[in-house]
């Protein structure tokens, strides 16, 4: 609940907005309440003031912000261009894996370019992530997998498909999001880096139809997005593959030797359709462009496009899983596959 | 894009023109030990496009499936291959995994 927009302001219900995100809020703050730390975040049970609320009181100097100054702050809403049914990137320093993830309403996310905007509702959680064994490495500001001899490789998965989900704002636990709805636009982004020096491809995993993903390298219902690496005669070529049942693995698309170019960092746009004006149903399209392009533009521009594949068979999506095989070259700090953002959405078509 | 294929069935060109195409029925071959995959898993990959004893794709090729048209029981499929010439053309319509041409490109 965000601060009134006309009338009094409590000055606990303005430490409890920035605290629990509840103005209303009558817990006590233990503390003497100022309007200078107010201001400038200065309390150790709460982060800095919400950059991106539509109304947020002037700079200081703070002995002279009046409490009207305060009317309609909100201290968890966001930046409508940055919103998503999953946003990542890893800019609060760590890998994921924390119980406790900040807020992008809380940290200075500046993926502003080249995002959709979602339906309206903001979902400014983080995921949290399962992360394979023997997995070190971090860099800031995203994730790399590197070399290891774990069986499985290593990978970073967005655990508990759906009490996670929920926490997103994808519906209900265990309902996932439904991608045979008509109609429905949905763009899965990632910002992505292969070093030219390592020798494993690297896989998006598209979790599909079922919470029962319980293994990375061997879930099936899953869509799987392959980048070839520098030791695959077609460098740089994208493979999309359909994991069924058992064993079963069909390849049913790829593009170009070259698609991709080693060394480089682009956004990948893994987006689908269905009942999209000018677009064929369940038309899967994956697509390459810098970070200031918008999805839904990569999503038509041919220059982009670098593979269709059309196919029906998986309707629901409940997560993803970013992993490399084992045993890639070294040393680690040269030999990687890098991810510095991620990002789901479902824009209105 | 729409076009009337030899069989007479009207297929989409999920490219809507902007790339060339041929439209082929094919086996596909399995792959064993691909990376990707799990060590008892194997990969389908159209016969007509694959080279089973280098283990590679021999046509450097963007391709895509036709939705809807592999069949698990006789691993077949139809599928756009984009950017053939006249040799590559020659050559898949000699493999032993290709089954027909529905739509032959200009290129």
């Amino acid at each position: 609940m965000a601060v009134p927009s006309t009338g009094q302001v409590s000055m606990l219900g303005l430490f409890n907005e920035q605290r629990q995100n509840d103005y209303s809020s009558t817990a006590s703050a233990g503390v003497e309440i100022s309007q200078k730390d107010l201001r400038e975040g200065d309390y150790s049970t709460f982060s800095a003031l919400n950059t991106l609320s539509p109304s947020i009181p002037p700079a200081m100097p703070a002995i002279q912000l009046k409490h009207s100054e305060w009317y309609s702050y909100d201290h968890t809403t966001g930046n409508a261009t940055t919103e998503g049914d999953i946003l990542e990137d890893w800019s609060d320093n760590t890998l994921g894996n924390s119980t406790s993830r900040t807020n992008f309403s809380q940290t200075s996310y500046l993926h502003t370019v080249g995002i959709d905007q979602d339906n309206g509702a903001n979902y400014l959680n983080r995921p949290t992530w399962t992360l394979s064994p023997n997995y070190a490495n971090p860099t800031p500001g995203g994730i790399r997998l590197h070399n290891s001899t774990s069986p499985q490789g290593q990978w970073h998965k967005i655990t508990g498909d759906d009490s996670t989900i929920s926490n997103q704002g994808l519906g209900s636990t265990s309902a996932g999001i439904d991608l045979s709805a008509s109609p429905t636009l949905f763009f899965l982004r990632y910002r992505f880096k292969m070093t030219s020096s390592n020798n494993k491809d690297s896989v998006l995993d598209i979790r599909m139809n079922t919470t029962n993903h319980p293994n990375p390298g061997v879930s099936t219902s899953t869509y799987q997005l392959q980048v070839h690496d520098n030791a695959d005669p077609a460098t740089g070529k994208l493979s999309f593959k359909k994991r069924s049942g058992g064993t079963t693995i069909t390849t049913l698309g790829a593009s170009a030797t070259g698609a991709y170019t080693l060394g480089t960092t682009v956004d990948v746009v893994v987006g689908r359709c269905i009942g999209v004006p000018k677009q064929t149903d369940n038309t899967w399209k994956v697509c390459l462009g810098p970070a200031t392009t918008p999805s839904h533009t990569m999503f038509t521009n041919p220059s982009n496009i670098k593979l269709t594949a059309v196919d029906n068979t998986f309707t629901t999506f409940y997560g993803m899983t970013l992993r490399v095989g084992k045993f890639m070259s070294t040393p680690t700090t040269t030999h990687y596959h890098e991810y510095t953002m991620v990002y789901v959405n479902r824009p209105t078509p | 894009m729409f076009i009337t294929g030899s069989d007479g069935i009207v297929y989409h060109e999920p490219s809507e023109g902007t790339l060339t195409g041929s439209l082929y029925r094919t086996t596909f071959v399995e792959v064993a030990n691909p990376e990707g995959a799990d060590e008892d898993e194997k990969v389908w990959e159209p016969g007509i496009l694959y080279d089973t004893d280098n283990n590679v794709y021999w046509a450097d090729s963007r391709w895509t499936t036709v939705g809807d048209s592999y069949s698990d029981s006789t691993n077949e499929g139809t599928i756009w291959v984009y950017g053939l010439n006249e040799a590559s053309k020659s050559i898949i319509e000699n493999d032993d995994q290709w089954v027909a041409t529905y739509i032959t490109s200009s290129l």
